[in-house]
Order: structure tokens, then sequence, then C-alpha cells
């Protein structure tokens, strides 16, 4: 799973480079102030940027697996790693419940 | 009727110099201009930051010591696996030489 680690590294690039052009296709597009040749042609702009520079195509994923589902946000780690960090004492403040 | 009009306009002419002077925008139509878009926060190096950086991940792996006093980085993890691997060489367990293995002798015997 470490292509998936890499690719989503990448794509995170992609999105930082590209911030920039996106915020000004997608203000001329939504301006209705404008001409609606130019409001169309920055429309196809938008869709010729990759889409792996969008952000909302991003997904968070596992630190140390690259697993896509299953991930705790506030650990950026899949369940099962998780657990075994947890269960290590690696995760400060996480305990096993028990009652 | 025709005072009420006027009002109207002068209303609107108070609301275009009070926008002019103050530095508001002056939209009477409420025309969508997708200012909401320019107002948006950047949110890329954040977007970026979910994985720590190159140097933050080497940083990580330097004993807090070596790091006061300077020293190369070095990987602790690559270290152990070479110590490991001169182990199990020294007990003949290590992997085979270069044409040495399986399938290089299979193919070997092949081509006789």
């Amino acid at each position: 799973m470490k292509s998936r680690i890499l690719r989503n590294i990448k794509a995170r690039k992609s999105i930082v480079n590209k911030e920039l052009e996106r915020t000004i296709w997608r203000y001329m597009s939504r301006n209705t102030t404008l001409e609606p040749q130019i409001r169309m042609q920055a429309q196809l702009a938008l869709n010729r940027t990759p889409r792996e520079a969008s952000p909302t195509a991003i997904k968070n994923r596992c630190l140390i697996t690259g697993r896509g589902r299953g991930v705790f946000n506030e650990w950026k780690m899949c369940r099962f790693q998780f657990r075994l960090h947890a269960l290590n004492g690696d995760l400060p403040g996480v305990d096993k419940a028990s009652w | 009727m025709s005072g009420s009009v006027s009002q109207a306009a002068r209303k609107l002419k108070v609301a275009e110099l009070s926008a002019k002077i103050f530095g508001n925008a002056f939209n009477p139509t409420g025309a969508r201009t997708g200012s909401y878009i320019l107002r948006q926060n950047f949110r890329g190096e954040h977007i970026v930051r979910y994985y720590p950086s190159e140097t933050d991940a080497n940083m990580a792996k330097v004993p807090r010591l070596g790091r006061m006093m300077g020293e190369k980085y070095y990987d602790i993890d690559e270290i152990d696996r070479l110590n490991a691997l001169d182990k199990r060489k020294a007990r003949g367990k290590g992997g085979p030489k270069k044409g040495e293995g399986k399938r290089a002798t299979l193919a070997k015997g092949k081509k006789r």
C-alpha cells in the first residue's frame, strides 16, 4: 500500500500548486456579471484541471498502512493500527476500556 | 406618486454614495458576483500537512542527544536491519549470492 501513500502525497502537493489557479477559474465561472462566453471558458478550464488537484477528491489515509477505510482522523491511523499502537502504549491518553 | 418614486431613487443614490465612502460593495439587484469564493481561506497548506514532511520524519528517527550535538542523520531501522543480516550470515543463514540462487541454477541447467 506504499504506492497509495505516495499517490496521496502527490495529489496533496498538486492541490497546493493548483489552488490559486482553481480559485481564479472558480470565481470567474460563478461571477454572473461577467460575459457568458468568458464564464463558459472559465468552466471549461476548471474541467481541464486534473481531478487529483480538487481538494474534495482527497481522502485521509492511514499513515502507516495507507488503508483508505476505517481511518481515525484524530490519530491518522486505520482501526487495526490504532489498536496495535494503543495496546503498545504509543498513544498518550488512550487506554483500553474495562468496567 | 412621482414624489414616492423620486424618494426611492434618492434612497438608492444615498446607499450608493455610502457604499462608495465606506468601501462597501453596492449591488442593489443582488447579482451573484462570486465574491464568497475570494473570501474563502486557502486550505492547501493544511491538506499537505496531513503527512509529516521528509525532514520531520528523519528528525523523528534521530535520538535527541545526537540532534543536540549536531551529528549527522542516520537511520536506526536500517542499522538494525544490517546488524541482523550480519548475524545471520555469520551463522551461515544469509541469502545466496548473485547467480547461485534457485532460479539462476535452474536456468543454467536448462541451457546445458
